[in-house]
């Protein structure tokens, strides 16, 4: 039996929804999963003004809010790319991932929507287990 | 400390699992294979889409011989004792998938996103998204092992 939960990558946008993440994947994952948090950084011109210091800082601010909610340490990786949920399976490849597991439900409406879209395809393109965890718990 | 090892097997203790056709059963329930322990269970459900109004009664015994495929298709790759089944009726397909979830607890959902079927493509669109983003329970997405002809282990003796 495969462990789905050996070793995890799990996506975060921002501060906000990767606290709200930590605590719903310590709920699920418990102290002996490995889990790589990734921060995909969209390569798109509506960002252009930002220099790479102000992206690098925006997802350690990420890193820093999902370790504060999480029981246990974590890795972390920065990724670019232009389409999300591809870069996330590229990363999943890349660290050796059992699974992906991401809070599907995230906050503003417009967030929602970004998610969505990201959820829908990161369902349709999956090419290793991919867990969709609620928010509420259980 | 094994309560965290527990947590994630009980993941996929009592799992629903919504199927479209024999195809996509025998497909959701490979993938499956290597997830599942011994003492795991799944329940497979088939769900007959009421549109409303009179349903068509020939159409809805066509519906249930389908299922009864599907079903025997999870029974014949996971093995009777892993495998119950129910056939849903409903308006919606991913509100009768949850009632099915919420009457026997389930620990999650879990399906595979791609196959042959029209409904099965449907399910990679708004159903597919409905499930993962209105769940109040854990959604698992299991990829589709043969479509890819590569699996994480050989399928030798488990």
């Amino acid at each position: 039996m495969t462990d789905l939960f050996e070793r995890v990558l799990v996506p975060v946008a921002n501060e906000d929804v990767a606290g709200r993440a930590a605590g719903v994947v310590d709920e699920y994952l418990g102290d002996d999963a490995e889990v790589v948090v990734v921060h995909v950084v969209q390569d798109e011109d509506a960002f252009a003004d930002a220099s790479d210091a102000e992206w690098e800082r925006f997802a350690e601010d990420t890193f820093d809010a999902f370790r504060a909610a999480y029981s246990d340490g974590v890795e972390t990786e920065i990724r670019h790319g232009t389409d999300i949920p591809d870069t996330i399976f590229s990363t999943a490849d890349d660290v050796g991932a059992t699974a992906v597991a991401f809070v599907p439900r995230g906050g503003s409406r417009w967030r929602q929507l970004m998610s969505g879209d990201v959820a829908r395809t990161l369902v349709s393109d999956a090419e290793l287990p991919v867990v969709a965890l609620p928010k509420d718990g259980a | 400390m094994t309560a965290g090892a527990d947590r994630r097997a009980d993941l996929l203790a009592n799992v629903v699992v919504p199927v479209a056709s024999e195809d996509d059963a025998r497909r959701t329930a490979q993938g499956l294979d290597h997830l599942l322990g011994p003492d795991d269970d799944a329940l497979f459900v088939y769900v007959v889409e009421k549109a409303g109004g009179a349903p068509d009664k020939a159409s809805v015994e066509g519906r249930e011989a389908v299922a009864a495929d599907a079903f025997e298709g999870a029974r014949d790759v996971l093995g009777a004792d892993r495998v119950r089944t129910d056939v849903l009726y409903g308006t919606d397909v991913a509100d009768a998938v949850f009632a099915a979830a919420d009457d026997v607890a389930a620990s999650a959902v879990a399906f595979t996103p791609r196959g042959g079927s029209r409904w099965v493509q449907l399910l990679t669109g708004d159903v597919a998204r409905d499930i993962v983003t209105a769940s109040d329970r854990p959604v698992v997405v299991v990829p589709d092992v043969a479509a890819d002809g590569d699996t994480a282990e050989e399928g030798g003796p488990s």
